[in-house]
């Protein structure tokens, strides 16, 4: 069985599709959907890998997992991408980020973790635009570059297996639940 | 928090695009500023191209790409990078 974020790419591919011989613009409202839906197949990937990797995998754990999920927040999880987004770490988490290799200086992030960060955070301002300002345009280029971003964001996060890039994911996974703030120390 | 001019950052949009592969397809490129509610912010970066259906797929990621390089490196502000028909 497909998981739901491959169902959900799969319905923003098929809503930019064409039925033989038709020709013209495609509707808006396809355009629209087919954003809005690769967002929430990015934002239903990321809620799947945060509650695996902090619950558990075990088939009788799903409704908790799916309690858990209900716990993290499309601003939470804005707010903590926004800070892996560039090559070097946010300051207020690297630490926390920080591999145990690197002792001191600055945490870089990891590329597949970069790539994830400006992917939702790109998918989540074109969706909030698709959804809710008929003023911004967006085209059909934007739609299926969109779903390709997030194919590949889901697809480098999911071949980066090393012990460290492991490692990043689970503290990742916490600061998600976060909202990517920790309490600072003095 | 930086925050660059937004009539520097739209010249320097039109910079990278002029050298892309799209350069000769460039259009009209507008920037506008977001703010959200937690003080970060977005920037909605649209760039027109001519003929946009007939443009390659790979071009414009290329072009999105280094667009989103070349002002992350002037500005804190995330770059959202939108593609339009030309006028």
């Amino acid at each position: 069985m497909a998981s739901y974020d491959r169902e959900l790419l799969s319905a923003a591919g098929s809503l930019l599709g064409r039925r033989a011989g038709q020709k013209g613009k495609l509707a808006s409202a396809r355009i629209r959907r087919s954003l809005s839906t690769s967002y929430y197949a990015l934002f239903h990937f990321l809620l799947d890998e945060t509650s695996n990797r902090l619950l558990g995998t075990h088939h009788d754990l799903r409704q908790r997992r799916r309690i858990f999920a209900r716990v993290l927040t499309h601003s939470g999880m804005r707010g903590t991408f926004d800070k892996i987004r560039g090559a070097t770490i946010d300051g207020t988490i690297g630490d926390f980020l920080r591999p145990s290799t690197v002792p001191v200086g600055p945490v870089r992030s990891p590329v597949f973790a970069q790539n994830m960060a400006k992917a939702f955070l790109d998918a989540q301002a074109k969706r909030n635009d698709a959804d809710y300002d008929l003023n911004v345009p967006l085209s059909v280029s934007d739609a299926r570059l969109l779903k390709a971003r997030v194919e590949h964001a889901i697809a480098g996060w999911r071949s980066a297996d090393s012990p460290s890039e492991r490692d990043f994911k689970h503290a990742l996974c916490m600061l998600l639940l976060l909202k990517g703030q920790l309490r600072k120390e003095t | 928090m930086q925050h660059s001019d937004l009539t520097k950052l739209e010249e320097r949009v039109r910079e990278v695009a002029r050298k892309s592969a799209l350069g000769r397809h460039l259009g009209n490129v507008r920037l506008e500023a977001e703010a959200d509610d937690e003080g970060s912010g977005l920037l909605r970066v649209l760039v027109g191209v001519r003929a946009l259906d007939e443009v390659n797929d790979v071009d414009l990621e290329r072009l999105l790409a280094s667009i989103e390089s070349a002002l992350s490196a002037l500005d804190d502000r995330f770059p959202s990078v939108r593609f339009e028909e030309a006028a």
